[in-house]
């Protein structure tokens, strides 16, 4: 269990009263991980909710032993493992390049929550909807810089597929 | 308004409970759309979820130059346009115009979100539906990524 006072310092939670702040910090835990310890893997089904707190947490794929790409550094009161929510299994791996403190919702009592508290969860899901939603527009301005930075690419097809996010 | 039978055709939608997509119906009407007819601009804060009901309508990013990159060719009973019901700050990431023949039903993004936020049941529902479609675009995007990347290497940087 963690504090109330804990998760109101995160603005991502802003649109929670303190009473379902409450709830949320009551089936919560802080998980300190090590220098380059995971917290998970990619191909697994996740079991857990996190929110970053501190430290260096990056999200990865391997795309083979030897390389590696980094998708996104953690800014403290980012959710990660959305995909454990959406009951499919993780893509990515969640990995420590510092120590690092990390708050983990458990899923199976998250559900049980929104069991009893559906309003707590429609806030939960709208703020992970915001979270998807910006990463497409960063992402669509990211590509857009590229275009302007790389006139040499004439064939654009790779753009299609970097953007392929309807939302 | 719409017939509910209508919003059944969306992959999304059919499994919602049937007294959520009576209110959706509520707040939906339809509109048939001329080819080349623009739906919104890219950047452009929308009112508006479009689930294709006839036709097809193309998603894509504007360019300098009169270029511009074809992203996604909606087929009927998909939906796109979320982002209608996000707050302020939270716009398009493309535009979208209908091709040849298309009728769209069209969901008052408002209206919706209203009706998300009046009735906890029903937002939760919504939301949670609508998360599983932005998570599964977001795998199938980055995998897409990925295989690209072998064609293009130099592009890996920019996924950050």
């Amino acid at each position: 269990m963690v504090s109330k006072e804990e998760l109101l310092k995160f603005d991502t939670l802003n649109a929670f009263t303190s009473q379902e702040l409450a709830k949320l910090a009551a089936i919560a835990h802080i998980f300190v991980y090590k220098k380059d310890q995971k917290i998970f893997a990619q191909g697994e089904s996740l079991t857990n909710l996190y929110l970053m707190d501190r430290g260096e947490v990056v999200l990865t794929f391997e795309l083979n032993k030897d390389v590696t790409l980094i998708f996104s550094h953690l800014r403290p009161g980012t959710f990660f493992g959305i995909t454990g929510l959406c009951a499919e299994k993780t893509f990515q791996n969640a990995y420590c390049l510092r120590p690092s403190q990390v708050i983990v919702f458990p899923l199976k009592k998250l559900e049980e929550l929104f069991v009893e508290d559906k309003r707590l969860g429609f806030k939960l899901y709208y703020e992970l909807l915001k979270l998807y939603h910006k990463i497409a527009q960063k992402r669509t301005l990211h590509t857009l810089k590229l275009l302007k930075e790389r006139k040499d690419l004439k064939n654009l097809d790779f753009v299609s597929t970097m953007l392929d996010f309807s939302g | 308004m719409v017939e509910v039978k209508l919003l059944k055709q969306s992959d999304l939608l059919k499994g919602l409970d049937n007294s959520l997509l009576e209110k959706i119906a509520q707040i939906s009407q339809s509109k048939v759309y001329a080819a080349e007819q623009v739906l919104f601009e890219h950047r452009t804060k929308i009112d508006r979820i479009y689930m294709v009901l006839r036709g097809e309508v193309e998603l894509f990013l504007p360019l300098a130059e009169g270029r511009q990159v074809k992203l996604h060719q909606v087929q009927p009973g998909e939906l796109f346009g979320f982002s209608a019901i996000l707050p302020a700050g939270c716009y398009t990431t493309f535009a979208a115009k209908a091709l040849a023949g298309t009728e769209l039903i069209e969901i008052s993004g408002s209206l919706l979100k209203q009706l998300m936020e009046e009735s906890p049941e029903y937002g939760f529902e919504l939301s949670k539906v609508f998360l599983q479609a932005y998570s599964r675009k977001k795998k199938r995007q980055t995998f897409a990524f990925i295989a690209s990347l072998a064609k293009h290497p130099g592009l890996a940087p920019y996924l950050r």
